[in-house]
């Protein structure tokens, strides 16, 4: 698999956010994004699963497989009232893929997995997130602040789940402001391209 | 096919659990026809003349009411996204939620029909028609109502909207839905009665097919 952005620019209403981003990545690869605030980290990641349009430049997947990627970002689709164990059960079914308790023991949820998801905390939350990330079988992760509100520990798990990602030959591109992962191939940083706007 | 069945059963679970709106529905759909008869008068001829109107007037009104949420909730807090990571296209996404709202909201409607039909006095041969032409007709108030819940996804505050939009379509559903049971009461034609239940159920049929790619065209356009 093979993800490649040349001169991509990003539009929203009205003004550019970035421009000029290019950057290759292949299998066993893992990105990088930085930036401050606002420098379009969300929109670069939503842009290569296809959500927003891209304002100019080329994206090209190849070989093109639309279900193969995931995007884990701030909207994490937790219906308040089901609990863990029948939220990953109903992904794990609707991408196809059967390891159901085994995605929550990872994540260190099997204490709750019968509670109801509005009694999780926003941590807690994060990791269920992170373990559909588990369940899909796709390629290329696309992970937006995947460390926000995760302790330590669901830092380090975290960072060993990204590798293991790598490692097994899938891509991963991560955007973060706090930097936790020490080995990364491409690094692509937003920063100061807006001067010009 | 299997990735329609699971998601299917997960919306139909979903909106059957007590949050969904089925009760919602059904209790409006009691309410109305409940009150319309007190006040409309307690002469049985004048009812029994107006009834299928007033059912199925109830059953439309019914429906802007679970319509607003269709897709509010699944796009605002990103399940929508995780939807489209899936195997399924935006038409199958959008057939299926549009099939599980007639599931959860219209066949309960049915289940209380016989016993709210007695409120506004049908006549008892005409029961079985008028449930036939309430399940035949509804389909297409849930997919016409897709496109209109899609349309007004970008807005917070769409309750009044969706309602606008919407109901000139829901016009040849009403026409053909009651004016088939009209037929039976004041001709006792069933030939007549036939032909409306046969446009009735093109309408449903064609909005069935058509409205997913229009909605899925729709739910594309929110993503900018």
């Amino acid at each position: 698999m093979k993800v490649k952005l040349s001169s991509a620019g990003c539009i929203r209403s009205g003004q550019i956010i970035f421009d000029n981003i290019s950057f290759e990545l292949r299998d066993g690869q893992l990105g990088y994004v930085s930036g401050s605030n606002g420098s379009g980290k969300t929109s670069l990641l939503r842009m290569i699963a296809g959500f927003v349009p891209l304002g100019s430049g080329i994206l090209s997947i190849t070989p093109d497989c639309s279900e193969g990627l995931f995007v884990l970002g701030h909207n994490l689709a937790i219906k308040e009232d089901i609990s863990p164990k029948d939220d990953i059960s109903f992904w794990s079914s609707y991408f196809g893929s059967d390891n159901k308790c085994d995605a929550l023991k990872k994540v260190g949820l099997s204490g709750v997995k019968e509670t109801q998801c509005k009694y999780l905390s926003q941590g807690q939350r994060q990791r269920l997130g992170i373990a559909r990330l588990l369940t899909s079988k796709s390629k290329l992760w696309l992970l937006d602040e995947p460390s926000s509100s995760l302790d330590r520990s669901g830092i380090l798990l975290l960072e060993e789940i990204i590798y293991d990602h790598v490692h097994g030959g899938g891509i991963a591109i991560v955007s973060s402001h706090n930097n936790f992962l020490d080995k990364v191939d491409i690094n692509i940083n937003l920063d100061n391209r807006n001067d010009f706007s | 096919m299997i990735f329609l069945k699971v998601l299917l059963i997960k919306e139909v679970k979903r909106s059957m659990s007590l949050r969904g709106s089925y009760i919602l529905s059904l209790a409006f759909f009691s309410i109305t026809l409940i009150l319309l008869p007190i006040g409309i008068g307690p002469d049985k001829n004048i009812l029994s003349n107006i009834s299928p109107g007033l059912i199925w007037v109830s059953i439309v009104l019914t429906s802007l009411l679970s319509l607003n949420s269709l897709f509010h909730e699944d796009f605002y807090d990103g399940t929508l996204d995780i939807y489209r990571m899936g195997s399924l296209s935006f038409v199958e996404i959008a057939f299926i939620k549009s099939l599980s709202h007639w599931i959860t909201n219209f066949l309960p409607l049915v289940m209380v029909t016989p016993l709210l039909s007695l409120m506004v006095g049908l006549p008892n041969n005409l029961l079985l028609y008028i449930i036939l032409s309430i399940l035949i007709g509804t389909p297409s108030l849930s997919f016409i109502g897709s496109m209109g819940s899609a349309l007004t996804l970008s807005l917070r505050h769409h309750n009044l909207l969706l309602p606008l939009i919407v109901f000139p379509l829901f016009l040849p559903t009403l026409i053909f839905g009651s004016g088939a049971i009209s037929s039976l009461v004041f001709s006792g034609s069933e030939e007549v009665f036939l032909r409306q239940m046969y446009i009735l159920s093109g309408i449903s049929g064609l909005s069935m097919v058509i409205c997913p790619f229009i909605t899925s065209f729709i739910l594309d356009s929110n993503y900018d």
